[in-house]
């Protein structure tokens, strides 16, 4: 097994970082000049340098494009556009999250949206168990219009079975 | 946990909310349908009576105006003896019916309105003295036995 711990080569001591340093130029002068000549004779650490070079060469040398006068502009049309082609309840529901914030939570919204149902349902619906006090009944079902029909008949019954004189003192 | 809390309050204030909401005004008498038939509008009783087969409806129609024509202390007085009609029981109702009906249909017409007056004062009586008018000369001349038994039972079984 070959001992790395006594090596010269960064890279065979698995510190590649200090040859990162060394390519930024952030490395000690005088950590950077006896790895100068290491990395000129180095199988392996000379082409990585090189090629960490050319990156930082390439960085170096980008220049990012000047935004056109006309950028924010369409910027601001494209979001126009992605939020008016979003659902009206989505777009309703996401300002209305914006502004109340976590009243709209659902361990929030799901209890008071529950009363608030009962409360309408309560206060639209006629209530049947309430019954006016003089109120006046108009509603008859068919066993009660048979009830009122017998009641009739005893009515009846019981006018024909007093003499007439009874309606005449009354 | 907090949040079992809060759902248990809401639903223990909503609970609240429904029991005012649902609690009776007031313990309400419910009128009999006689006398929500009788409170009606004619269009409303009408609206009512229209699905009734013709014959009923119109007995029913008869005997509703022949009341509505009634005087007052009348229809008070007819009101109340049908009161206490009802509060007899299910059986004495049935069969006073049956004597009533029976007293249509036996009694001969020209003695009807002579039952009707005897009925009524022996239903001012007591037992005892109904036993006495009705077995007095008079009744005898006047009456068969059949049909001062008849006015017996009826009498005695008639409401207040």
């Amino acid at each position: 097994m070959k001992n790395t711990k006594g090596s010269a080569c960064p890279m065979e001591r698995g510190e590649e970082e200090i040859l990162l340093r060394y390519c930024a130029g952030t490395l000690a002068a005088e950590g950077a000049g006896p790895l100068d000549e290491h990395v000129e004779s180095c199988p392996r650490c000379r082409p990585w340098v090189r090629e960490q070079r050319a990156v930082w060469q390439a960085l170096e040398s980008w220049k990012v494009e000047p935004v056109t006068a006309e950028f924010d502009a369409a910027l601001l049309a494209r979001i126009a556009r992605e939020e008016e082609a979003r659902p009206l309840w989505r777009r309703w529901w996401d300002r209305a999250k914006g502004a109340w914030g976590a009243a709209l939570d659902w361990r929030v919204a799901v209890p008071a949206g529950a009363m608030a149902l009962l409360l309408v349902v309560g206060l639209t619906m006629e209530n049947p168990f309430r019954q006016e006090a003089g109120e006046t009944m108009v509603k008859l079902e068919a066993r009660e219009i048979e009830q009122a029909e017998r009641a009739l008949e005893d009515l009846e019954m019981l006018r024909q079975l007093e003499p007439p004189e009874e309606e005449q003192k009354l | 946990m907090r949040f079992l809390r809060r759902v248990l309050l809401l639903w223990a204030l909503g609970g609240a909310a429904w029991g005012l909401w649902a609690q009776p005004a007031e313990p309400a008498r419910r009128p009999h349908p006689l006398e929500k038939l009788r409170r009606m509008a004619p269009e409303e009783r009408e609206r009512v009576l229209r699905n009734m087969p013709p014959e009923r409806r119109q007995m029913m129609e008869e005997r509703l105006e022949r009341w509505e024509r009634m005087a007052p202390r009348r229809k008070q007085h007819l009101d109340g003896r049908l009161s206490n009609f009802q509060q007899m029981k299910p059986e004495q109702q049935q069969a006073l019916r049956r004597l009533a009906r029976r007293f249509q249909e036996t009694m001969p017409e020209g003695k009807r309105m002579e039952g009707r007056r005897a009925l009524t004062m022996l239903q001012r009586l007591d037992p005892e003295g109904r036993k006495r008018v009705l077995g007095s000369a008079r009744m005898r001349e006047r009456f068969s036995d059949e049909e001062r038994e008849l006015l017996r039972e009826m009498a005695e079984n008639m409401p207040d």
